[in-house]
């Protein structure tokens, strides 16, 4: 195979791999936050805050795969 | 939802929409070309103040000028006269000064809040305009052509300064197709490429790199001034090793044990200062990723289906800029919570 379709195929996987794992825990913190919500309403200023920051760290993950596909790909 | 939905806003936006669908029927303007997709910020002025700048100004930097302006005009224009019963933008900015000053509050408390809040409030409010002026008209899409050879040092294009994305698109398109035809990119006429004026601040890893810099050394900073130097020994934990061979009454098999644990604090404390590091790589990368995933997104939307269907991904790239702006301060605010209570002594 030649370099560029290397290249290709890399950066093709690199996200479309990458992207699974955080995908599911993206799902789980969401599911578990309506949860919580669903069974303590008044609770959701509390939630808010950590729901935002485990999003955050679980998305980074993700974030990283999608840097890593774009560095393949363009530099 | 129903507010965008009324009469009053949908019918001007489906008009003028039909509007640049017609002309371009009409006068046949070259379409969308997609949009040269450069991780480095593209120098656009040969300026080199005492040698500050060496490669140019990027489009980057002019844009955080330009966002630094936008918020030191701003506040100063808003609170050139502070009223008691504040007008329509005191109180805008007050409402957003206070909801996050609450925010704040409630994570770190009363005492703490007062000392997190402008650092991390200037922070959130850098990044948050910073990310939605890159969503503003001519960022991005404004600039100098340049011709797009790769391994070639830019070449200016000096009389065509103001051109749009839909500029030579069919030459540079055809000329790209005939290029990748023959493997070479000069073949054909010519290939040229878009340098934006302006590109959003947080697309640069550089400035994110920065603001995840800042964030960290202020987090020793507030560690050192709420503990004392007693912050350092989280890193160099030698506190282990002095019990092991002070402590009265626990025996030579305690000793031993004692030991152990201290080498495991030893290099939990390491760990730690890694940690650190990794803090700035997760702050920076998180920040650009997302930002520069969401322009080239909006892009490479725009190249595909132009006109109608990157106005979904406009709201959510307002969203984004808003969540990461959120997050970055809030991060902070919490890894500033870490570093100034204690963990020494309580049992673990």
């Amino acid at each position: 195979m030649e370099v560029e379709t290397m290249r290709l195929l890399a950066s093709a996987l690199a996200i479309g791999i990458g992207a699974i794992a955080p995908a599911l825990g993206l799902g789980m913190i969401g599911s578990k936050a309506m949860e919580a919500l669903g069974r303590n309403p008044e609770a959701s200023d509390q939630i808010f805050v950590p729901l935002i920051l485990s999003l955050a760290f679980t998305e980074a993950i993700g974030i990283y795969a999608l840097v890593v596909a774009l560095i393949i790909k363009f530099v | 939802m129903s507010k965008l939905l009324s009469p009053k806003v949908l019918v001007p936006t489906l008009v003028l929409i039909a509007g640049l669908v017609i002309i371009n029927v009409v006068f046949t303007v070259p379409g969308v070309v997609l949009p040269e997709i450069s991780i480095a910020a593209e120098p656009v002025f040969e300026f080199d103040l005492f040698g500050f700048w060496p490669d140019g100004i990027t489009n980057t930097l002019l844009s955080s000028w330009l966002t630094t302006a936008i918020l030191v005009v701003a506040v100063l224009a808003i609170t050139r006269k502070v009223e008691e019963i504040p007008g329509r933008w005191q109180g805008a900015l007050e409402m957003i000064i206070e909801g996050m000053y609450n925010l704040v509050e409630g994570a770190a408390g009363r005492k703490w809040a007062r000392r997190f809040f402008p650092i991390v409030m200037t922070i959130f409010l850098f990044v948050i305009t910073a990310s939605w002026l890159g969503l503003t008209p001519l960022f991005g899409s404004w600039g100098a052509l340049h011709h797009a050879e790769h391994g070639q040092p830019v070449e200016w294009l000096n009389d065509s300064h103001s051109v749009g994305l839909w500029v030579p698109a069919e030459e540079g398109v055809e000329a790209e197709a005939h290029a990748a035809e023959e493997d070479t990119h000069t073949a054909g006429g010519e290939v040229y490429a878009l340098a934006p004026m302006f590109r959003a601040a947080t697309t640069d890893l550089n400035v994110t790199i920065a603001l995840a810099i800042v964030s960290v050394v202020m987090t020793q900073y507030f560690g050192l001034s709420a503990l004392g130097l007693g912050y350092l020994t989280k890193f160099i934990n030698v506190g282990g090793f002095v019990k092991a061979f002070t402590e009265k009454g626990i025996g030579c098999v305690g000793r031993i044990a004692a030991f152990g644990m201290g080498v495991i604090d030893f290099f939990i404390g390491i760990v730690e200062l890694f940690s650190e590091i990794g803090k700035v790589v997760s702050f920076s990368f998180r920040l650009f990723g997302n930002i520069f995933a969401g322009e080239v997104l909006l892009g490479v939307m725009a190249f595909l289906i132009p006109y109608l269907i990157s106005l979904p991904f406009y709201g959510l790239e307002l969203f984004v800029g808003f969540v990461q702006a959120l997050v970055f301060m809030m991060l902070s605010v919490a890894f500033f919570i870490v570093a100034t209570t204690s963990h020494g002594e309580e049992g673990h």
